[in-house]
């Protein structure tokens, strides 16, 4: 019985969490309208620059149809990896803007569950985002994504795997925005090259060598690989066993290690009293 | 007893100056801030070369340079406008935040000096940035650039001008509008350059969505730029007519601009808050 209350306690506090940002949210409409068009917009912008260059080699619409669902796939996933590793720093980041972050770590509630509720709702608005990309890119390329219950199953799962992985990057990230005066360290060291070296928009097979040595360090790189292998039947860099056994791994790996991160970062502000000091 | 009196101008400049000296202050205080904007350029670019490398890969083709230089020069022409529109505006956002909007108007009875400081502050180092990356860049692609450096010259002046008016206009917005950054990453990291076609030629577009593109101002400055860099699709008489065009636009926004500040002045006499715009 106490346990169970303990258990409604901890989904009411990350509920709690999801519904603050959403009211945070709620007091920016236009900001909120447009976030949900932002994958939509940069899909667009990709897929005209991906048919300008197929145009300047002399190929034509056909060529571009399956170009699109490379892209479309590589933009979805990316949603998943966003909600978790962005997502956890950018809350964060509103935290420490609003002046709540100290409240929030000062009182007893487990703080990767009040990290987790942040992200709770940057979630739902990337589901909003993906089905609208999904409806755009059927309505204006033609192009059907998820052909089949199977590929949605399997696409779905190694989906959740990488937001799961990306968790373990988020509360590093997390614990370095907390700790450090400048927010946007974390995003300069790992946002903007995470989109370059996992290879959302091509195969990192075009990544010259020691570039492509860093992707193949990077667990995301695998699961965008397997997603491609399982929903447009893409050919793996590795054998896509491999793949699944490595992302295996970093699902329960990744996670424990970034919430151990945090926890040493937190411990090491709490000692030295400088949480939140540089708001 | 000889009394220290400043002339408006000298005052002005005096505070231009002051705001920049902050600026550099404030940002010195966030070396990865400073350094993710100055690294933007290549981080915006770099996705993009690899696509063409893909694309030619799996089309058992060339890379095409031609392809990479096109997309390279729209990277740095909207670099320069994004960068200018993020300076000014959250500069400017940055004192209503801090609540010293008010202060920074009532030293010199206007909010120019702040703009001014911004702009110069933001010219110094995008000349820096992203004028290195440039060099570089055109260092690279040297054996394809055929540089007319009139054209050039005239081309990056209009675009200087042209970008800090709307950074202008844009700063007045984020004082009137709710937003959180969220409209401005959309505007300027997607919507605009594919409308103004940042990376592809807008002759992709179907006739209504190029119609969109030849209006707004931006197509024509990326159509200038390439045009004094690489072999355009664009005659002589058309690139003085865009220059026309871009100077008719910069004059309107440059007298909006004056229209909406004296507005904005006359709602603060109003409301005597700065903060409450």
């Amino acid at each position: 019985m106490a346990i169970g209350k303990k258990y409604k306690y901890y989904i009411n506090l990350i509920l709690a969490m999801a519904k603050k940002d959403y009211l945070i949210n709620s007091k920016y409409p236009l900001s909120t309208f447009m976030s949900l068009f932002d994958v939509l917009i940069s899909y667009l912008l990709i897929s005209l620059t991906a048919f300008f260059i197929g145009k300047s080699f002399g190929y034509d619409s056909s060529f571009s149809a399956s170009m699109n669902a490379f892209l479309l796939s590589g933009l979805i996933i990316y949603q998943f990896f966003d909600v978790a590793m962005n997502g956890l720093v950018y809350g964060i980041i509103v935290e420490k803007n609003l002046g709540t972050l100290n409240r929030n770590f000062a009182s007893p509630a487990p703080k990767v569950l009040l990290l987790s509720g942040i992200v709770v709702y940057s979630f739902i608005l990337a589901l909003i985002r993906i089905a609208i990309l999904l409806i755009a890119a059927k309505f204006l390329f033609g192009i059907g994504f998820f052909l089949s219950w199977q590929t949605f199953v399997f696409g779905g799962i190694v989906a959740l795997c990488v937001m799961i992985i990306s968790s373990g990057y988020g509360f590093l990230g997390a614990g370095i925005t907390v700790s450090t005066e400048d927010p946007a360290l974390y995003l300069f060291l790992m946002q903007r090259p995470f989109v370059i070296f996992t290879g959302v928009f091509y195969s990192i097979m075009v990544l010259p060598m020691f570039m492509k040595l860093i992707s193949y360090m990077i667990p995301i790189t695998y699961g965008i690989d397997l997603f491609r292998h399982l929903t447009l039947e893409h050919a793996t860099f590795v054998p896509w066993k491999v793949e699944m056994l490595i992302i295996g791994l970093s699902v329960v790996l990744f996670p424990l290690m970034g919430i151990l991160a945090f926890k040493k970062i937190e411990k090491s502000f709490l000692k030295k009293g400088t949480l939140n000091m540089f708001e | 007893m000889e009394m220290l009196t400043l002339s408006n101008t000298k005052i002005n400049m005096l505070n231009t100056l002051a705001v920049l000296k902050r600026l550099w202050m404030i940002r010195r205080r966030y070396p990865a801030s400073y350094w993710i904007k100055a690294l933007g350029p290549l981080m915006t670019y770099l996705p993009f070369a690899f696509l063409t490398s893909y694309i030619s890969r799996v089309n058992h083709a060339e890379t095409s340079t031609e392809v990479q230089l096109y997309i390279f020069t729209g990277v740095v022409v909207f670099s320069v406008i994004t960068n200018n529109l993020s300076d000014i505006g959250f500069s400017v956002l940055q004192e209503k935040q801090m609540g010293t909007l008010s202060l920074n108007f009532m030293v010199s009875s206007s909010l120019q000096p702040l703009m001014n400081g911004a702009l110069l502050y933001s010219m110094i180092f995008q000349l820096i940035n992203i004028g290195l990356f440039s060099v570089l860049g055109f260092f690279f692609f040297q054996s394809h650039i055929t540089i007319d450096f009139t054209h050039l010259t005239l081309s990056l002046i209009l675009l200087f001008l042209f970008s800090s008016q709307l950074s202008f206009l844009y700063s007045y917005f984020l004082l009137y509008a709710k937003e959180r950054g969220t409209v401005h990453r959309i505007l300027t990291g997607g919507l605009m350059p594919m409308i103004c076609g940042m990376t592809f030629s807008v002759r992709l577009f179907p006739k209504s969505i190029y119609f969109i593109s030849q209006v707004i101002p931006m197509t024509h400055l990326l159509d200038i730029v390439r045009y004094s860099v690489i072999k355009s699709d664009i005659s002589e008489t058309q690139y003085w007519y865009k220059i026309i065009y871009l100077v008719i636009c910069i004059l309107v926004l440059r007298v909006g601009n004056q229209k909406l500040y004296n507005n904005m002045i006359r709602r603060v006499k109003k409301n005597g808050d700065w903060e409450k715009i």
